[in-house]
């Protein structure tokens, strides 16, 4: 698969994946990467609208996205803490957990989930997941390096009660109302399929990144790979551009 | 005291632990025995619906929460019962009752809500108020952003308990039953741990267990003693808090509780054949007056817990139709399809599917026990006297006057049952 988010990552892009999204409907791994924990587990967090799951630090060399769904773990009452994996300590919000090697065994295709509809929910249900992992790899990425104007979320997070409302608008050099961060994740956590969250995306850049001088939504989908939506440049407003001296 | 009692409850927990340790060790063989129970399933509630069942004291079932005598001709389907019990509501409503339902996001309270959704007229939904918490609404976000959300009326179920909830002129209904019908989730818990628990038995007996796998639906549950009393010992805990109970418990417990059990089922003329039947027996006539009553005595501080049983609280799947549909319907796809939590509930994720069209929700929902983890521990205390806490509750008497473990009189009853009642099965 390309990934042209993994050049981000030169540390690890060609790392044996050391991390996992468990889900225990299937008692097997989602998905797996190699790249960032947090994303991972912000991965888990998005999917947990569709799925009860956990985010794993793992070592498990032989475990890829071709192959997880195959793989569980030995023994639950080893994750005896609340949010595991162990059906009496389960939650619906993400968590994470450090696992031993030698809790990981090849169990085969879940039988609860071997029939042809079931078996197909299965397979969506990765490819949806790994949508979103491709998604927030690349909106983390742009906005790291493209959102310019992140004032109003320092004063959101640290001047909560102390700074005048007016001053919490923009988030990023968007207008989404509270960034294009919260736009993406919020059309993953409640969409219902790759093509509705797709559709969504690109709608959503369309209408809010039309003062966009940063290039913010260039770099998201080049770093997700993802073609960008044909925009009509006569839509745009007028681009405010920089004022150099 | 007034006997028999009408619940009863042994829970290790900060504010019992050092009581039972102490009754524990002046009790008899079945005392001993009980109080293993409650560090195994903590708490120990069971109770007997049908079928012989010893305790250490004078026990009976609300007369609300009896077993109907099991009609093996009974063929209502699960969506009809469903659609009946959301019409007598409906007819509640139309006699100016208002309620108030006790939403968890998970699976029964769901169904109850689309039954409700799908049988009620709009005007008719207008008297009905969903109580819930943050959980409720990141259990099912779907359900809730497309039909709960703008369109009821929503109290937060953590400080609005039973006792506000009828002050304010509510009945709530509560699906704390729904486990009952279907199984329960320590059987969950071993088909999750069962190529585990094979590990740790002979050869002999692994083979034969793993042929098992393919049988769910139809081997007795006797073939799978071995695995069943693996999942029944008790383990020490590394843990420390309420899990430091440091005392030894009986080798043979996992052997007892077995054959408790089993000679309940056997006494009972109810069919329990499977695996999965053997624990959803435990629940369904064990543990149901736990899962009934427990809202109307830990969820409410004011009112008077008779007043609650009799005059307000719903349980939804308490019908007579819900309790013949559950015994008649085991090993035939509407419970569970296969061993592991995915198809847990069938007929009840076929019925919201049918209203919600929530593909994820169908295949992939678990259940989750919310009651204890996001009601039942952060409600507020503030206005109760720490000894007439939920904590110190121990169960209700034939006036259903609450007793307390934090009373005198209420130590010396138990550790006087307890100290006179031996294993008798």
């Amino acid at each position: 698969m390309n990934r042209p988010w993994a050049e981000y990552y030169p540390a690890n892009k060609n790392t044996p994946n050391r991390y996992a999204l468990f889900a225990p409907p299937l008692d097997r791994f989602l998905i797996v990467d190699n790249l960032d924990p947090w994303l991972l587990f912000e991965t888990g967090k998005i999917i947990s609208s569709k799925i009860i799951n956990v985010s794993y630090i793992l070592k498990a060399d032989e475990l890829t996205n071709d192959n997880c769904l195959n793989y569980g773990t030995r023994h639950k009452r080893n994750e005896i803490m609340y949010g595991s994996s162990s059906m009496s300590s389960i939650k619906q919000s993400a968590s994470m957990a450090f696992l031993k090697e030698n809790e990981i065994v090849d169990k085969g295709w879940s039988k609860e989930f071997d029939t042809v509809d079931r078996k197909k929910a299965v397979l969506d249900l990765q490819e949806y997941a790994l949508f979103v992992l491709q998604c927030i790899h690349a909106i983390t990425i742009a906005e790291s390096y493209r959102n310019l104007w992140p004032e109003s979320k320092y004063l959101e997070d640290f001047f909560p009660n102390t700074s005048p409302a007016e001053f919490k608008i923009k988030f990023d050099p968007t207008e989404a109302p509270r960034g294009m961060m919260h736009e993406i994740k919020n059309i993953l956590y409640h969409s219902s399929s790759i093509t509705e969250a797709r559709s969504n995306i690109d709608k959503a850049w369309i209408e809010y990144s039309q003062t966009d001088n940063a290039s913010f939504r260039g770099l998201f989908y080049s770093a997700s790979g993802l073609t960008p939506p044909i925009v009509d440049n006569n839509m745009l407003k007028d681009k405010i551009t920089f004022w150099a001296c | 005291m007034n006997t028999p009692l009408l619940f009863s409850n042994i829970v290790i927990n900060p504010s019992q632990r050092d009581f039972w340790k102490q009754v524990r060790s002046n009790s008899d063989s079945g005392g001993k025995f009980m109080i293993d129970l409650a560090r195994k399933y903590n708490p120990n509630r069971f109770v007997a619906r049908l079928g012989e069942w010893s305790l250490p004291w004078q026990q009976d079932v609300p007369e609300k929460y009896k077993l109907p005598a099991y009609d093996p001709m009974f063929n209502k389907s699960f969506n009809k019962v469903t659609d009946q019990r959301a019409l007598e509501i409906k007819k509640l409503i139309q006699q100016g009752q208002k309620f108030a339902l006790m939403y968890s996001g998970g699976i029964d309270s769901t169904l109850a809500l689309s039954a409700l959704i799908k049988n009620l007229t709009t005007e008719e939904l207008q008297s009905i108020i969903i109580t819930a918490n943050e959980q409720s609404v990141i259990e099912n976000p779907v359900f809730w952003s497309k039909f709960i959300w703008g369109k009821f009326d929503i109290l937060n179920s953590t400080t609005h308990k039973y006792d506000d909830l009828i002050e304010k002129g509510y009945r709530p209904i509560t699906a704390d039953e729904g486990d009952c019908l279907f199984g329960m989730l320590f059987a969950l818990d071993l088909y999750q741990h069962y190529d585990y628990y094979c590990e740790n038995l002979s050869s002999r007996s692994q083979l034969n267990l793993q042929n098992l796998k393919n049988s769910f639906n139809t081997a007795h549950y006797s073939k799978y003693k071995d695995i069943i009393i693996k999942h029944f010992e008790i383990k020490e805990s590394t843990r420390g808090g309420i899990h430091n109970f440091q005392m030894d418990s009986d080798p043979n417990f996992a052997e007892l509780w077995y054959a408790k059990i089993v000679k309940n089922i056997e006494t009972s003329n109810v069919p329990v054949h499977t695996l999965h039947d053997f624990f959803w027996w435990q629940i369904f006539n064990l543990k149901y007056v736990n899962c009934a009553m427990r809202c109307s005595i830990y969820l409410n501080d004011r009112i008077d817990v008779r007043t609650v049983v009799e005059d307000y609280a719903i349980n939804w799947f308490n019908s007579p139709d819900y309790q013949q549909w559950s015994m008649n319907n085991n090993n035939n796809g509407e419970k569970i399809v296969e061993m592991g939590p995915a198809t847990y509930k069938m007929a009840s994720r076929k019925y919201i599917h049918d209203l919600d069209k929530n593909d994820w929700y169908f295949y992939f929902k678990l259940k989750i026990g919310s009651l204890g983890a996001s009601v039942m521990m952060f409600q507020d205390l503030s206005n109760v006297d720490k000894s007439r806490s939920p904590n110190y509750r121990f169960g209700v008497d034939s006036n259903y006057d609450v007793l307390y473990v934090s009373d005198k009189t209420t130590q010396e009853y138990i550790t006087n049952c307890m100290s006179n009642y031996k294993i008798d099965w």
